[in-house]
């Protein structure tokens, strides 16, 4: 059912690149409202609901934090709301605190929903491409961590039962010297059997199970339609000295739009067509 | 070759071209931009240097070593702030060279982001962790022969860690380098700060010996 997971790495990992990078670098409350509405929705349909609310509630913390703290470091502004020890606190660096709270919770949600979608292996497949050793790395190193953690459990054990260090934190260490020398010495081994087995020779091909087809082209071509025209044409704010919007742009706000709620839709495109076909039978 | 070039190439080009984009697009933001940009760049040619001088020993010595920093973030977690990911770095720049520390430091931050969630952080955690191993690599034979020194690096690693991220934090949120926010980041991460500089002198101490061994043991057993 997760149907934007199914969506080829490439073309995810470019829509989730614009839209975080709109986000970050634009800097602009219409874009981030939007933004966030759609990571929101995105996020409750891929994640589970308690947490995407547990996560608001950091999100709103985080906001108020820094919205209220940015007016105390910045005192640019024409708007004087009050003084604090003779130093001016001013609208326009609230409004400016606002929108970097915005902006931070923005990144937050989208990584949230990066995180969801976008695993290991969808990473080694595409930074493969371009650094194919360092990928095999990246994929042996995250097959080693739980073996590590495995193999620690079992010596720490069987020398807590020997009872041959009882200090805690004696034993830890021991434990974890003994998994340094065990997979330091197997690593060797591996090494010399990758070799034997002919790694790096001319003509191998890796194992993936991505496929690029027309779906894949079509959202690809959406996806950087739209980050252009919405970088193209988008509002322009002024922060200091007075808060102001110079033009509204209808065109790059439709297409941040589109940009940023296409996940949302795919997703819930896909969720009602695997309800109906339910109801079907 | 022709291939390898091409891939220089593209980076070379792509990184200022996104900076002359974001400046030009983005000005609320380009320092921000610029900022991302350049540490992305920075980690390029080491990332392109480890395809070229790939073998099959590297390959798997550069796993085990991030494999057994990400791991220990794990084993010690019942013990609270005690992380040997920096010594672990370290060690590994000091032994391997330091091309291999900035990679070792670099892949630890990224993994452990696998497990503890990526973030917009994820680029400048990746170039100061590896910028730490890369140091570690050039001042390899100070840090071997004497205690002292290898008890200050890997203090000062921890100090500059927390510098490299409040610089970002402040950086990142400003686009300019305000000077109050930067104090008030660093104030308030000062136990943090502090609680690195104890652990990751406490790792080395513990660390660096135990590797010295194990690895003198290898390089004689099999001759790496």
């Amino acid at each position: 059912m997760n149907s934007f997971k199914n969506i080829h790495p490439a073309v995810s990992f470019f829509c989730f690149f614009f839209i975080i990078f709109i986000i970050i670098f634009s800097f602009n409350p219409i874009y981030l409202i939007i933004g966030y509405l759609g990571a929101f929705l995105f996020s409750l349909t891929i994640l589970d609901k308690k947490a995407v609310f547990k996560s608001l509630i950091f999100q709103l913390i985080i906001f108020a934090l820094i919205t209220v703290t940015n007016p105390l470091f910045s005192h640019n502004g024409a708007t004087i709301l009050f003084f604090i020890n003779d130093n001016r606190i001013t609208l326009e660096a609230l409004i400016y605190g606002a929108v970097l709270g915005f902006t931070v919770t923005g990144v937050i949600i989208w990584f949230k929903c990066f995180n969801m979608v976008f695993d290991s292996e969808r990473l080694i497949y595409l930074f493969g491409k371009i650094f194919p050793s360092l990928a095999l790395v990246i994929s042996m190193t995250l097959r080693f961590i739980p073996g590590f953690i495995r193999s620690f459990r079992q010596i720490n054990t069987a020398s807590k039962i020997n009872g041959s260090y009882r200090l805690g934190m004696k034993r830890f260490l021991n434990s974890f010297s003994a998994v340094i020398t065990d997979s330091m010495e197997s690593a060797i081994i591996t090494s010399d059997s990758m070799k034997a087995r002919g790694y790096g020779l001319k003509g191998r091909t890796f194992y993936h199970r991505f496929k690029f087809n027309l779906r894949d082209l079509v959202y690809l071509l959406i996806f950087i339609s739209a980050f252009i025209i919405c970088v193209l044409f988008k509002t322009e704010f002024e922060f200091y000295p007075n808060f102001t919007l110079n033009s509204i742009n209808v065109i790059g706000i439709i297409s941040f739009a589109v940009l940023s709620f296409l996940p949302f839709i795919i997703e819930l495109k896909e969720g009602v067509k695997w309800k109906y076909s339910i109801s079907k039978i | 070759m022709a291939k390898n070039v091409i891939k220089y190439l593209f980076i070379l080009l792509l990184i200022p071209l996104i900076v002359i984009f974001g400046a030009l697009m983005f000005p609320e933001r380009g320092f921000a931009l610029i900022s991302c940009a350049l540490i992305i760049l920075a980690c390029v040619p080491f990332f392109l240097s480890f395809e070229h001088k790939k073998t099959t020993r590297r390959i798997v010595l550069l796993a085990v070593m991030t494999a057994l920093s990400v791991a220990g973030r794990f084993i010690f977690a019942p013990i609270p702030f005690f992380k040997p990911v920096t010594a672990i770095v370290v060690i590994s720049g000091m032994y391997f060279g330091a091309e291999f520390g900035f990679l070792t430091g670099a892949l630890s931050s990224v993994i452990s982001n696998f497990y503890f969630g990526q973030g917009a952080w994820t680029p400048f955690q990746m170039f100061s962790w590896g910028i730490i191993g890369f140091f570690a690599g050039l001042l390899s034979n100070q840090l071997i022969r004497s205690r002292i020194i290898l008890i200050l690096y890997s203090a000062l690693a921890g100090v500059a860690y927390s510098f490299i991220m409040d610089v970002w934090t402040v950086m990142w949120m400003d686009g300019y380098f305000n000077i109050t926010r930067f104090s008030a980041a660093v104030i308030t991460a000062l136990p943090i700060t502090v609680e690195y500089i104890v652990s990751n002198v406490i790792f080395i101490l513990i660390l660096a010996p135990l590797f010295k061994n194990k690895i003198e043991r290898l390089k004689t057993k099999y001759g790496i």
